[in-house]
């Protein structure tokens, strides 16, 4: 019997189109592991030469704190810490949406995730290795931060694993190196095609001893796929226990404000929140400079801006849970910080990170907003610094007014502090450039899985 | 298979664990617990511990004094050489070196053999007060011609006889053991 | 190995943690790397270079390895020991000596101790043989130890900015002399307060050979009014001694006599506010006072009158007592005239006229036991009034001694002053010799410190300050801590001063010497130095002859002791009559009055180059490096003024600038302003707040009236240690009206029980613990000072206090209750609270921070990283961080003055309050070695020993019997935020309130 044509759908309602156009996989191949090949355009050198320079100065001062000592801050008694953890946990919270998106998404057999699951994954690495940076410098002898490490020693010295900055320690390695791993093993087919199809020598040596002499095997592809599912499972666990160790670093403290039993989620909900925004916003760079909007297109956004959405609510539930708590709690001491997050010294900052996080992405209700440029920078940058900030509300000023009124203290950051954090940020991009430039930014393996006809279908199509 | 697969598989696994292998000998055959031991440097005045604690039996004390009212052993004032060689073995040398410090009141710089860091406050007096013997830590001095360490002296190898110190103790006293928290030794 | 002594591998589980030094290892490095690998090492070096064999591999490792240690076996040179060539008996290196000596400040002496170490001072503290105050220096003492080895001290004589020999600077200063004489010229000595007998005498044999000789002994700290009155009243220069001890009612006119430089007044008040019992009477302090005092602050009921009215406040209570207490008055007064007004115009915000009743009540029932005190800057009229009362109420002899002044060379004022140097400056004489003080700093802008190097000027000084620039002749003198000398600190008590070192400087000679060598220079009679001349004096005259004592023996002894008593000479009886002319002199302020006191940092500006006074913060407005200018609250509002702001203070065409500080509880219509500030010369002193001497009138006025103050472009903020002054409702500081602990209601304790998720800690055999008793406390903060010198805490310059970045280990927190025109104020020392559960210890990743078996919380700077974390987690922020590198510029002789028994800090370590455990460690081995436990008591911190109050009682909880345990026990016991349940291990004892609202 035949069935009746079904009437075309309103564009609403039409299934999302993670593929623009015909795409084959040799013009898939073509279109993305040729970019090592070409010499990039003007325009990318302006930009590596921006932020390498910024990142080059923010090294710069690095050496000057490192020589100096971190007088040379604006932290003092009582605020002890302040942009230094600020930026660490900022970055470390950069670092999730990767892991996200290519992991868990992976194991829920997300397919949009496959275009852009490589790229998020290389901001995670580049996000960490940020982050890493700071807990190091800011320590009083950075010389002698390998103490951190339980080894043994002549000192017969041990470490504290009552300490949760101890735990950060394992925590965030760990994290760094299985998100490595991952990161490594998509790319090994990758590198191997770019080994076949490179003519250049130079780069034909070196991708040949990265791609760890892949044939592409179907013994191969069994492992690649057993290993690939394996550390997906894993770094699964680390997203979520990272971020809430982190936490912990104030959670376990008896300072008011940090000693909160919401921090574990909160945060995780937070990093997730901010690494999608910054996600965003570098795949639409990308995808602009180095015209894939075939391969990214707006349905990938979208669903990236829903996330942010969801997630943005998910926070304003959290922030309304934590002064629920603390009013609740009948502590003084609690109530009185939280009135200085709004009110006092500070109080713009709280104001400031409850409109970035919380009313900013409410645009996001409307599908033209989802889908807009100009919307969709404009509130990840707000998200991105309202994230910032809250951070800064949470360290700074829980710790200028704590317990005793007379070691209250106003915290000022000074030159060196943003001169670093800037320096951060261009780190951040200078690699995030690099990448770009000279390995496949989009995991052609897994984009080929999804190419019309990759996957195999039942007659009649019965269940999708 | 491709020369540069056999490389990636087997060169450079080697390799690195080569440089790997030499960095951890080198660094641990020179870590500076075996090195601070067998610093014998030269002295000003030959002073020999063989001959005066050895031979002539001269207790430790008799110039070390203030090892048992202070946290330091302590050295010898010239004068306490000068007790006995301002009438022997005047001929030699040394000996009129070391007179005529004592006369005109000139310092005389020992080298030092045995230094612990500034943030170390060991104390001499409750060791000796146990019956711990000096050359536990010391060595045989009375078998030196010139005085040298015999003991890394550094963290691990106090707490290892303050966790332990039967064998330091003197036959026959009481199980007991040394202080093992930070201000034991540093405040 | 067999003989091998060195400890055995014990073989416990924990082996693996304990380092490879108690395996037998060979002595020699070399041999000890080639046994790592012998069969490589066996291998000729001339080996055919075939394929990379493993032995081969092995080989060149250890060939390397060997390489490195053969280089490693060079080992650094480790410096060297240097003994002492001749030991002097006394010095055991590592043990320190103690000698007596006697610290003299303005009209104070004070006896000492002083530590030293390997013949330096490393610590001063008090007398213990000093029966009114055992054991307590005043807080300038134990600081100026830093004066001892300020690097800015003059080194050699200069002659005309030239350096010359001590012998050529003594000819020079001859010569000078000689001219003068030949001249007939007088030669006038300017030095300051001459309290010493000896020094006295030394000044009368030089006027036997200078007939011309003029002293002008001058304080410029000090006001005159007292001195004055005094005078007319009995006839003579006299000192006064207040005894609170004996008082019930103390009155302090803006008298700040609980300031702790005088720390027996300190120790007398406190002992009267610390009851055993709970139905013990205390003493009661009013205080009637402008300005904010510390001692007001700490006062059961205070009065708000202006400094100028405090005359008419004076003679308005006297009124009252004569006429509705049937006091009397003192023979002689009886018709005096004085201007009368009412109490009520006078009294401000604050206590009122209900108080001012209860006072006169007060002081009328306790005739004989009350005491009245003026403040020494206050006018004549004030002080004749205090007199009154004194006399009416009886207080003579019983609650305030009376002595002569103690040497012949009586005080002058600073007309007589002004005089003489005007007379310098028309170049009247032909020699003035400038000992002491400094007046070119005293008198700013003074014709005769106008141009530099004057032939005639000769400095006699520590330092090329601004009274050296103008001398031509400029002679080093030793500091007191390497001088001789003798004074009289209490009626009829002699104290000595003896050196605890030699002159760090060869050339560096006390004044008494420079002088002797003139003295013999022009024929006079005099020993070779002033130790011999000090000795003859008391051979003569102190060494009672009749004795059966030989006078070496009584010498030796004396110098021992540091003290000889003694009865003073009896003073001529008052005559009240003499008092009119100055009761007249009572004068109604108008405009804004301005202040003029001596810091209680600086003094006179003599300790500006001391880093440790200059950050320590002014117990009241906790300010350091500067001396604001104190505004009233309401004043502030109506200038449009606030903390920080600069404003231009002018009075009469002279005028200076300042920064504005505001001043809860300072009366309205009063400004306030420290002398001693604002110095020209010397790298720390230089700059640092603003001359106020510039303001002092010819006679010495420092209640300047309609003064002008307006604000000017600029900030300047002010350095203060505590920018927060108000509890937010907090019971962190806690008082109880006396009636409450009369009725028996202790401290209210905390509720709920307080658990933990972690064990208990456990204590073998000892556990540390300190008690701080709020009642006894003034918070004069002499405890930093203490502490300061014996922990090498650093000095970090205003710019880092500005930032919250200094050191201190123990603080007075002070916070302000009530309305800020007449607020009670609160002191709380603050330190490190050695919890049993403390947050820092479990959050240090690197186990840095970590509890003792004897209940210490120690911290290991060696292994401190500097995470901060510790820090943040201190609900009591007492952790100090070296966030930059404070001391390791230091060269001698700043470092001399660390204490070898601490360990000096490095940049990025946290430090923090110990307990004094270098104390306690030796004092444990003291108690080892000697088979014993340690005693209690033995063990006194560093601030316990300092406190005047004797406020902070040291010593071991676990001793049920220890007398901290006691205290410990008190029903006004309480711990800071024991609702966190850290278990503090400092307890404090709840503040009496004694005011006459607080107690039936």
């Amino acid at each position: 019997m035949s069935v009746p044509a079904p009437a075309p759908l309103p564009e609403e309602l039409a299934p999302p189109r993670y593929l623009e156009g015909e795409v084959t996989p040799g013009a898939l191949d073509d279109q993305v592991l040729a970019f090592p090949e070409r010499k990039p355009p003007r325009k990318w050198f302006v930009a590596f030469a921006f932020t390498a320079a910024l990142a080059a100065a923010g090294f710069g001062f690095i050496g000057y704190t490192i020589a100096t000592g971190i007088g040379v801050w604006g932290n003092n008694r009582p605020v002890f810490w302040a942009f230094d953890i600020i930026n660490f946990v900022f970055w470390v919270g950069i670092g999730h949406a990767g892991t996200l998106i290519s992991a868990i998404l992976f194991l829920f057999r997300k397919t949009w995730r496959n275009a852009i699951a490589r790229f998020s994954e290389a901001m995670t690495l580049f996000a960490v290795m940020c982050a890493g940076l700071f807990p190091l410098i800011h320590v009083g002898r950075p010389w002698l931060a390998f103490w951190l490490f339980p080894y043994p020693n002549q000192r017969a010295l041990w470490t504290n694993f009552r300490s949760p900055l101890l735990w950060d320690v394992f925590a965030v390695s760990t994290y760094f190196s299985v998100s490595l791993m991952f990161w490594y093993l998509g790319l090994v087919p990758d590198l191997a095609s770019l080994r076949d199809r490179t003519t250049h020598p130079l780069r034909k040596k070196v991708y040949t001893v990265l791609s760890l002499g892949w044939r592409g095997a179907a013994s191969h592809w069994v492992h690649y796929e057993k290993a690939y599912l394996l550390l997906a499972g894993l770094a699964t666990g680390l997203v979520l226990s990272v971020h809430s160790v982190v936490s912990f670093d104030f959670a376990v403290s008896v300072v008011p404000g940090w000693h909160m039993t919401i921090f574990p989620p909160y945060f995780v909900a937070g990093a997730i929140f901010a690494g999608f925004a910054m996600v965003v916003l570098v795949l639409v760079v990308v995808r602009e400079s180095m015209d894939l909007r075939n391969l990214i297109t707006l349905d990938h956004l979208e669903v990236m801006n829903k996330v942010i959405l969801g997630v943005s609510c998910l926070m304003a539930y959290s922030y309304f849970m934590e002064v629920f708590t603390a009013w609740y709690s009948m502590n003084p001491y609690l109530h009185h910080i939280f009135r200085q997050y709004v009110s006092g010294t500070y109080g713009w900052a709280g104001i400031l990170t409850l409109c970035c996080n919380v009313l900013a992405p409410q645009v996001f209700w409307f599908r033209k907003a989802r889908r807009s440029y100009p919307v969709m920078i404009l509130v990840a940058l707000c998200v991105t610094v309202g994230m910032w900030f809250e951070r800064f509300v949470i360290i700074v000023i829980s710790l200028h007014q704590d317990f005793l009124p007379s070691a209250w203290h106003v915290y000022l950051p000074t030159k060196v502090d943003f001169a670093i954090l800037l320096g951060s940020f261009g780190l951040f991009f200078t690699l995030v450039l690099l990448f770009a430039r000279v390995l496949p930014v989009i995991a052609t393996t897994e984009v080929k899985a999804v190419l019309p006809g990759a996957q195999p279908r039942h007659a009649g199509g019965g269940h999708e | 298979m491709h020369p540069y697969d056999r490389f990636a598989r087997w060169w450079l696994p080697v390799g690195g664990g080569a440089v790997l292998a030499t960095v951890l000998t080198v660094g641990w055959a020179t870590q500076p617990d075996r090195f601070s031991r067998a610093f014998a440097p030269e002295q000003p005045i030959p002073y020999s511990h063989r001959l005066h604690a050895g031979s002539m039996k001269i207790p430790c004390e008799y110039c070390h004094t203030g090892v048992r009212k202070s946290r330091h052993a302590g050295i010898p004032a010239v004068q306490t050489c000068m007790n006995c060689h301002a009438v022997t073995r005047t001929d030699r040398p040394a000996i009129q070196k070391l007179a005529a410090l004592a006369r005109s009141g000139e310092a005389l710089p020992w080298k030092r053999v045995h230094r612990l860091p500034d943030h170390v406050f060991f104390d001499h007096r409750p060791h000796v007060a146990a019956g711990i013997a000096c050359q536990t830590c010391h060595g045989e001095v009375q078998e030196m011609e010139v005085v040298s360490q015999r003991m890394s002296m550094r963290m691990g190898n106090c707490l290892g006889c303050h966790r332990d110190a039967h064998a330091a103790l003197p036959p026959g006293s009481p199980p007991r053991k040394g202080p093992e928290n930070c201000n034991a030794c540093h405040r | 190995m067999a003989d091998d002594t060195r400890p055995q591998p014990p073989v416990s589980g924990r082996r693996f943690w304990i380092s490879r030094e108690e395996g037998p290892g060979e002595p020699d490095a070399r041999s000890a790397v080639w046994n790592e690998f012998p069969e490589g090492a066996a291998d000729p070096p001339e080996l055919p270079a075939d394929a990379l064999s493993r032995r081969r591999f092995l080989a060149l490792l250890s060939a390397s390895a060997a390489l490195a240690a053969a280089s490693a076996c060079s080992a650094p040179d480790r410096g060297t020991i240097v003994p002492y060539t001749e030991r002097p008996d006394e010095v055991v290196p590592g043990v320190p000596n103690f000698y007596a000596s006697c610290f003299a400040e303005g009209r104070r002496a004070h006896p000492v101790l002083v530590r030293t170490r390997e013949g330096r001072p490393i610590h001063v503290e008090g007398n213990d043989r000093y029966a009114t105050a055992p054991g307590k220096a005043p807080y300038r003492a134990v600081a100026d130890l830093l004066g001892l080895y300020d690097p800015d001290r003059l080194r050699e004589p200069q002659n005309a900015g030239r350096a010359v020999s001590v012998p050529e600077a003594e000819r020079l200063l001859a010569e000078k002399a000689r001219k003068a004489r030949e001249q007939g010229l007088p030669v006038l000595l300017f030095t300051d307060a001459v309290l010493s007998p000896t020094r006295a005498r030394l000044l009368a044999e030089l006027r036997k050979v200078l007939p011309g000789l003029e002293v002008v002994s001058y304080e410029p700290a000090l006001g005159e009014g007292e001195e004055r009155v005094l005078r007319s009243l009995f006839g003579e220069a006299v000192n006064l001694e207040p005894r609170p001890e004996k008082a019930k009612v103390i009155l302090a006119l803006e008298s700040d006599l609980l300031s702790g430089e005088d720390p027996a007044l300190v120790r007398a008040f406190a002992a009267g506010r610390r009851p055993e019992g709970r139905r013990e009477p205390l003493a009661r302090l009013y205080a009637a006072e402008g300005r904010f005092t510390l001692t007001g602050s700490r006062a059961d009921a205070r009065f708000g009158v202006r400094t100028g009215d405090l005359g008419a406040f004076a003679l308005g209570l006297l009124r009252l007592l004569v006429g509705e207490h049937g006091v009397s008055l003192p023979p002689g007064a009886e018709n005096l005239p004085w201007p009368e007004r009412p109490l009520s115009s006078l009294l401000g915000a604050g206590a009122g006229e209900r108080e001012a009743e209860a006072l006169a009540r007060d002081l009328a029932e306790n005739r004989g036991a009350a005491l009245v005190v003026a403040g020494s800057h206050l006018p004549a009229p004030v002080h004749a009034a205090a007199a009154l009362l004194n006399l009416a109420l009886g207080s003579l002899g019983k609650t305030l001694g009376v002595w002569p002044w103690p040497t012949a060379v009586a005080p002058s004022g600073r007309g007589e002053a002004e005089a003489a140097l005007e007379r310098a400056a028309e170049g009247r004489y032909g020699l003035v010799l400038f000992w002491g003080g400094n007046p070119a700093h005293a008198f700013p802008g003074h014709p005769a410190f106008g141009e530099p190097r004057r032939e005639v000027f000769v400095r006699i000084g520590l330092h090329e300050d601004e009274t050296a620039k103008v001398a031509a002749l400029v002679l080093p003198e030793a500091h007191w801590l390497e001088s001789w000398g003798d004074f009289v600190p209490r009626p009829g008590l002699k104290a000595l001063r003896q050196p605890a070192l030699r002159p760090l400087y060869p050339a560096a000679r006390q004044g008494e010497d420079w002088l002797l060598g003139l003295l013999r220079a022009l024929g006079g009679q005099g020993a070779e130095d002033y130790a011999r001349f000090l000795k003859e004096r008391w051979r003569r005259e102190e060494w009672p002859p009749e004795s059966p004592v030989p006078f070496e023996r009584f010498w030796a002894a004396a110098l021992h002791e540091g003290l000889v008593p003694g009865t003073p000479p009896p003073v001529s009886a008052p005559s009240a009559g003499a008092l009119g002319p100055h009761l007249c002199g009572a004068s109604t302020p108008k405009g804004l009055e301005l202040v003029l006191h001596p810091s209680p940092a600086l003094y006179d500006g003599r300790y500006a180059n001391n880093g440790w006074l200059q950050e320590w913060p002014d117990p009241v407005t906790k300010a350091t490096w500067d001396n604001p200018l104190l505004l009233a609250p309401a004043d502030a509002r109506r200038l449009g003024l606030k903390d920080g702001d600069r404003v231009r203070v002018s009075e009469g065409g002279r005028s200076l600038e300042s920064a504005v500080l505001i001043q809860p509880g300072q009366r309205e219509g009063v400004a306030a302003l420290s002398l001693g500030y604002g110095r020209q010369a010397l790298s720390v002193a230089r700059g640092v707040g603003t001359n106020a001497f510039v303001l002092l009138g010819r006679e010495g006025e420092r209640v300047l009236r309609g003064v002008e103050v307006e604000k000017i472009p600029g900030r300047k903020p002010v350095p203060t240690t505590q920018t927060h002054h108000r509890m937010e409702g907090r019971d962190l500081v806690r008082s109880i009206p006396l009636k409450e602990w009369a009725r028996g209601e202790g401290e209210k304790r905390e509720g709920h029980p307080l658990v933990s998720l972690y064990p208990d800690q456990e204590f073998p055999e000892s556990k540390w613990g300190m008690v701080i008793d709020l009642s006894a406390c003034v918070g004069c903060s002499g405890c930093l000072l203490a502490c300061q010198s014996e922990n090498n805490v650093p000095v970090v310059g205003p710019e880092q206090v500005l930032k919250g970045r200094e050191m201190h280990w123990i603080r007075v927190d002070r916070y302000y209750e009530g309305p800020e025109e007449a607020p009670r104020a609160v002191h709380s020392p603050m330190l490190c609270q050695h919890c049993d559960n403390a947050p820092c210890e479990n959050v240090c990743p690197v186990n840095a921070t970590n509890h003792s078996p004897d209940g210490l919380n120690q911290m290991a700077y060696n292994r401190c990283v500097g995470t901060r974390y510790c820090a943040n987690n201190c609900p009591y922020k007492v952790r100090r961080f070296n966030f930059l590198e404070w001391t390791a510029h230091k060269r001698e002789p700043e470092t001399l003055a660390f204490n070898p028994e601490v360990t000096v800090r490095p940049r990025g370590v946290m430090e923090k309050c110990t307990f004094c455990v270098q104390r306690i460690e030796e004092a444990k081995v003291r108690a080892r070695v000697e088979g014993r436990k340690v005693a209690d008591g033995e063990v006194i911190p560093a601030c316990a020993a300092a406190c005047p109050a004797e406020a902070i009682v040291f010593g071991d909880l676990k001793d049920p019997e220890s007398r901290v345990s006691r205290l410990a026990r008190s029903g006004r016991a309480y711990k800071v935020l024991e609702e966190l349940g850290v278990r503090p291990s400092v307890t404090y004892l709840a503040h009496l309130r004694n005011g006459p609202e607080d107690s039936e």
